[in-house]
């Protein structure tokens, strides 16, 4: 599944999503919300970082 | 009633170091006086008095007599009369057996300063191969000093001491104490092995390949944990023989688990959720700083932070 250098693909997949979340900052209007409202805003995001990463993924196969 | 800097400190300020912390040895006086001198007394096995102001630790000058199996195995005398070269007498190594008076005047009866300054691990008298936990200290000095070499004569002490299986009779909790202490559990097992004596550290070695989650070496928790998970095959009987506090081994069967789900994680359209878990358990108590990186190929070693969920 990770190419041809096996481990090596996979820990450059992780890598670049973690540095993609580490990356990812709240809008001024989000972070005046209350906490549970910036709690789903950081999870949706995330999700949608995730689906994005893995997508562009696949299409570099 | 004389009081000398002894030990840690003076060798630490000799190297350029900054001590982390003083010990004082008090010569001529007795439990009574310093208790009527404000001191608290601490310390079951022998008498350690903590400054009323400092909170510094001064213990009463002592002679050890071996007298049992193991660490404890000893018994005390610290009578007034004991004096300040007796007891820097029963210390381990040459370099910690150097005291200095109110006068800033070293007191250096073992040449701990020629030691020093050639860079040489030495004991200090016959007495080292009574303690079987200096083997664990030496390996622990080893791993802070590693430009130091430590003499054939004090290995001939270590032999000695494992040849007499007084290793055996160290509890779980000193040896644990011990790695806690050293700077790098990976260089201190490396240290006991030179020494022929990793069979204390009770651990069931596992091949460890593949992908590397890797600690930020400044915090403890984190670096024993990686060690442990790296190192140890059986986690839960490690921890239980060397008494190690439960986050420590919780953290380390996490890592455990989160190698097992990054390596066989595969990326399709619908793992996004598994994605995200697998990056959220490593982050677990909010505060992790790991990396991940590649074993077994270091010129591919990639390393990332991952400090997650601080957006705001």
């Amino acid at each position: 599944m990770y190419t041809n250098d096996g481990n090596k693909g996979k820990v450059d997949f992780f890598q670049s999503f973690i540095e993609k979340l580490n990356q990812f900052r709240l809008e001024k209007e989000d972070r005046k919300k209350p906490n549970d409202e910036i709690k789903k805003v950081i999870e949706h995001s995330h999700r949608i970082l995730a689906q994005d990463h893995i997508r562009d993924y696949l299409d570099n196969q | 009633m004389k009081t000398y800097l002894v030990g840690g400190a003076i060798r630490d300020r000799l190297l350029g170091f900054q001590p982390k912390e003083r010990d004082w040895v008090v010569v001529g006086s007795s439990p009574q006086e310093m208790k009527s001198q404000g001191f608290r007394q601490v310390g079951k096995d022998f008498p350690v008095f903590i400054h009323p102001q400092t909170g510094e630790e001064y213990a009463l000058a002592r002679t050890e007599r071996k007298s049992g199996h193991g660490y404890s195995g000893f018994e005390f005398d610290t009578n007034s009369n004991v004096t300040l070269e007796q007891d820097l007498e029963r210390r381990d190594l040459t370099i910690n057996a150097i005291a200095e008076d109110e006068h800033g005047t070293l007191i250096d009866p073992f040449d701990g300063q020629k030691d020093i300054e050639n860079k040489k691990l030495r004991h200090v008298s016959d007495a080292f191969s009574e303690d079987p936990l200096r083997v664990l200290r030496l390996a622990r000095f080893k791993v802070r000093f590693d430009d130091f070499e430590i003499v054939p004569e004090t290995l001939d002490k270590v032999s000695e001491i494992i040849e007499s299986s007084e290793l055996d009779h160290l509890t779980g909790e000193r040896v644990w104490l011990e790695m806690y202490k050293s700077d790098n559990p990976w260089l201190f097992r490396k240290e006991l092995t030179h020494l022929g004596a990793d069979n204390v550290l009770y651990i069931d070695s596992k091949k460890s390949d593949g992908i590397r989650l890797s600690p930020n070496m400044s915090n403890k928790l984190h670096m024993i944990s990686c060690f442990i998970h790296e190192e140890v095959s059986n986690i839960d009987e490690f921890c239980l023989k060397l008494k190690i506090p439960n986050e420590y081994k919780d953290l380390a069967n996490l890592l455990n688990q989160s190698k097992a789900s990054i390596e066989e994680y595969e990326p399709d359209t619908d793992s996004y959720e598994q994605l995200i878990d697998i990056v959220k358990k490593l982050d677990i108590r909010k505060k992790i700083d790991l990396k991940i990186s590649l074993k077994c190929t270091p010129t591919m070693e990639i390393r990332v932070r991952l400090t997650f969920f601080n957006h705001s």
